[in-house]
């Protein structure tokens, strides 16, 4: 079979919504049908023909250039990039056909110029996760943080209102301050061993104090971009004051990105100096992640912020890998389970943002009080959230379900209990903040409302992410056949792999 | 609130000492460390000059600034993303000032002698600056960024005169300018695999041409987003006249 | 002390002292500020690794990839930096505020 070199796959993954979002920006009425419609299928496909490439030719290196490392950026494409682009492709897939009807609807915009421009904003960000999950070069990896920092802050703003203005300022400050963080770690690191490439160094890193400077300013960089508790602080206003959409995409795509990169790092770059206190460190701060995240959401009095909360304590179930992994026989199914549930979570909280933009339209406002009784008139959006609600507690059968069974057996199996009794409380916390939205949502509504027809547009999308999120648990298997392919085990080898 | 209240609000409170302590302290280790970078050879400096076989990869590149080469050859995708970088600050600054009904303000100084004679020395000899740094950019320092800063800021000086058309934002011309830096660097990298090679290797002769077309298109598209940026946030009319409410200033003489 | 490590340990103070104005002040302009000096600071420290002091070789030479990763990074700094000041002029220009709501509580609308 005359199949093409699997490298195009990859680079199409990039370079077409690159190009899209150009074309975007200089004629964005004329096509937008592609924007809506043809490119996510499109981009569904090449992720698609990525992934059976994968499956039959093995994972591979490929040298952009074609210059070979250390001179040269390499990409490195294996199962864990594939599943975070089929990831990607997927929420923004829904994202694209879901933002037409949200910015016709009662979203504020001041002209239309705030439209026109998600598209080209959208595709670039789109561009720039892959081009991140794709690249294998520390230096190419901050360019396109900063690619995804700056194309956040530009969305968030997008909402038009004096709040969004200061969440986007003030994540966009510190957005700054960790990549230069990181950037800071990037050259010591060059200054220490003259290369850039992580699967060079994998291989090639030294335990001494210069290596753990440059680990440390490097991990913390990229903890502040995640949110990890206590640099918490700036996600819920920014996740919660900008359009739903755009929620979606922060929640669901970029937290998880420069989580990626910690794993990466933390695995296959600086097992050396990856000291077990950190680990632990890294583990209560999870802890504590959960813990605050399901406080604040109980707390609080809009359902973005509700939403957005969720997050935190979310990804703080995804830094109890660190020390769970940190006992080697349990550490390859830590890592397979705390990837499954960022996947879950990414369609989950999609899901859940997308809905909620959709009741916000309904109700002209996000304010918990004012919701009473939304469920009669959009049941769809309710049950896609209900469903992502299924994934987020953890319930079986679900992605999420999936995810914590295998954080929890390896917590058991390795002794750590502590970690098992965690994720535990952290579903029936979850469960808490939850179930008090759905109350809100279906109890009998003073006003007895008119029946909404469905906007299919806008009900459809969260509703597949949901089901999605719901469907991992019953691709559990074929998901871990992926993301094995290329992985190093037992981890801390380079994970070298043929170019 | 005058400048002194706003030392009080940080001032002597606790936080601010230990942060103090904390950046001093981390100052105190990374300089440590620093100290104990081993002096020793870079694999790469040596690879790219001295070792036999390696000494043609300078060659191999086409340029022969070895900056210009790593810029535009060895690792011309960080190029590319970067110049995507400059495509998105124009992208959210427009988003920022969406919703911000522009005042139609000059600056006054367009009748100016003094800055009209100037104007008319400065902006011929930058662009000539400029032309002069991409084209020498191939074997010395220079190429498309410094030229493309030459430019912005004779572009620069032609706003602040009221020489320059605005608004930038909606003229589909300006919006093609800002992007072209990057279309044509997908375009070339793109290219090149329809005969075979990777992405953005280009093939062997051709390396000089395709890296001054993209340098061309570069020099462009930097040159127009720092104006516009310049436009859109210092501009006379931009963002920070907005917020200090000066509106119309007098015709200067 | 050699060269090399006079401007890196230039550059790691240059980063400190920015994190500091970064972390401790709370007026926006001034932090935008103090991220351009840690961005410089980290310049530095990679231009001074480029020195051909480094290299062991002779004649030595200068490395020429700490150089175009500080080019890419100053373009980087300046577009974040004017997409920072245009937020940071339309924040003030709403809410005439010259500081985020936590880093000051009891601030008034004024006119800076």
């Amino acid at each position: 079979m005359n199949t093409p070199h699997p490298g195009l796959w990859a680079v199409l993954l990039v370079a077409l919504p690159l190009a899209l979002a150009l074309a975007a920006y200089v004629a964005g009425r004329r096509i937008r049908p592609i924007l809506v419609w043809i490119a996510p299928l499109a981009m569904a496909a090449l992720v698609t023909g990525l992934i059976h490439s994968l499956i039959h030719q093995g994972p591979f290196r490929y040298e952009v250039g074609g210059w070979a490392p250390p001179l040269g950026i390499t990409w490195k494409v294996d199962g864990l990039a594939a599943a975070m682009l089929a990831i990607t492709a997927s929420v923004m897939g829904a994202v694209c056909v879901y933002a037409p009807g949200y910015f016709a609807g009662s979203f504020k915009t001041a002209g239309a110029g705030k439209t026109e421009l998600f598209w080209p904003l959208a595709y670039l960000l789109w561009a720039s996760l892959n081009a991140f999950f794709l690249s294998a070069d520390v230096f190419n990896l901050y360019v396109t943080l900063e690619l995804m920092t700056l194309g956040s802050v530009g969305m968030i703003v997008l909402a038009g209102t004096a709040e969004s203005l200061a969440a986007a300022l003030r994540y966009l400050m510190l957005g700054l301050m960790a990549s230069l963080l990181y950037l800071m770690g990037v050259a010591l690191i060059y200054a220490s061993y003259g290369s850039l490439d992580m699967v060079a160094l994998g291989g090639q890193l030294r335990g001494d104090p210069l290596t753990w400077a440059a680990a440390s300013l490097m991990i913390v960089g990229l903890l502040i971009k995640t949110a990890l508790f206590p640099m918490h602080f700036w996600l819920p206003p920014a996740h919660a004051g900008a359009p739903a959409p755009v929620s979606a995409l922060l929640s669901a795509l970029v937290v998880k990105a420069s989580f990626y990169l910690t794993l990466r790092l933390w695995f296959d770059v600086f097992p050396a100096v990856a000291r077990p206190s950190a680990a632990q460190f890294l583990g209560v701060l999870g802890a504590c992640a959960i813990l605050w995240g399901a406080i604040q959401a109980f707390r609080a009095d809009r359902l973005k912020t509700l939403i957005a909360y969720s997050t935190v304590a979310q990804l703080g179930y995804l830094f109890l890998l660190f020390p769970l992994a940190a006992a080697p026989a349990v550490a390859k199914k830590a890592w397979l389970g705390a990837i499954l549930l960022a996947l879950s979570h990414a369609l989950a909280k999609a899901a859940m943002f997308l809905a909620a933009g959709r009741i916000q339209q309904l109700a002209g406002d996000d304010r918990l009080d004012r919701l009473t009784g939304i469920g009669q008139r959009a049941p769809l959006a309710l049950s896609a959230m209900a469903l992502a609600g299924v994934s987020l507690m953890g319930l079986p059968p679900s992605g999420g379900f999936a995810g914590k069974w295998m954080l929890l057996v390896a917590g058991v199996q390795s002794g750590q209990w502590w970690w098992a009794l965690v994720l535990v409380a952290g579903g029936l916390l979850t469960a808490g903040y939850l179930f008090r939205f759905w109350a809100i949502a279906i109890a009998a509504s003073d006003h007895p409302s008119q029946r909404v027809p469905v906007n299919w547009r806008m009900e459809l999308p969260p509703f597949a992410l949901g089901v999605a999120a719901v469907l991992i648990a019953f691709l559990a298997t074929h998901a871990v056949e992926l993301l094995e392919i290329g992985a190093a085990f037992p981890i801390g080898g380079t994970g070298e792999v043929a170019p | 609130m005058t400048s002194l209240d706003s030392w009080k609000t940080l001032r002597i409170r606790p936080a601010k000492i230990a942060i103090g302590c904390l950046t001093l302290g981390l100052a105190a280790l990374l300089a440590c460390v620093v100290y104990e970078i081993p002096e020793r050879p870079l694999p790469l400096a040596t690879a790219l000059q001295d070792i036999a076989t390696e000494e043609r990869l300078i060659e191999k590149s086409g340029v022969g600034n070895p900056v210009t080469a790593v810029l535009l050859n060895f690792r011309a995708y960080d190029t590319l993303l970067e110049l995507g970088v400059l495509v998105l600050a124009v992208l959210a600054v427009q988003a920022t000032s969406a919703g911000v009904v522009r005042k139609r303000v000059g600056s006054g100084w367009k009748h100016n002698r003094l800055l009209t004679a100037t104007l008319g020395i400065v902006v011929p000899v930058s662009i000539v600056v400029a032309g002069d740094l991409l084209w020498m950019g191939a074997d010395h320092p220079g190429g498309a960024f410094q030229a493309g800063a030459v430019l912005s800021g004779a572009g620069i000086m032609l706003i602040l005169t009221d020489r320059l058309n605005r608004p930038f934002f909606s003229d589909w011309r300006y919006r093609l300018a800002v992007v072209v830096g990057v279309a044509v660097f997908v375009i070339v990298g793109l290219g090149v695999m329809a005969v075979g090679e990777q992405l953005l290797q280009y093939p062997a002769g051709l390396a000089k041409t395709l890296i001054l077309a993209i340098e061309t298109a570069a020099m462009a598209s930097v040159a127009v987003v720092f104006v516009v940026l310049f436009d859109a946030v210092a501009g006379p009319g931009g963002l920070w006249n907005q917020s200090n409410s000066l509106v119309l200033r007098e015709d200067r003489q | 002390m050699t060269a090399f490590t006079l401007y890196a340990i230039g550059g790691v103070g240059l980063f400190a002292m920015g994190l500091f104005s970064f972390l401790a002040v709370a007026h926006l302009l001034r932090k935008i500020l103090a991220l351009n000096v840690m961005g410089s600071g980290v310049f530095m420290v990679l231009i001074a690794i480029a020195h051909p002091e480094r290299a062991a070789t002779q004649p030595a030479n200068v490395d020429p990839i700490p150089q175009a990763l500080v080019l890419t990074g100053i373009v980087v700094a300046v577009s974040a930096t004017a997409l920072a000041l245009a937020l940071t002029c339309q924040y003030h220009a709403e809410t005439g505020r010259t500081t985020l709501p936590e880093d000051s509580p009891g601030d008034e609308r004024s006119d800076r």
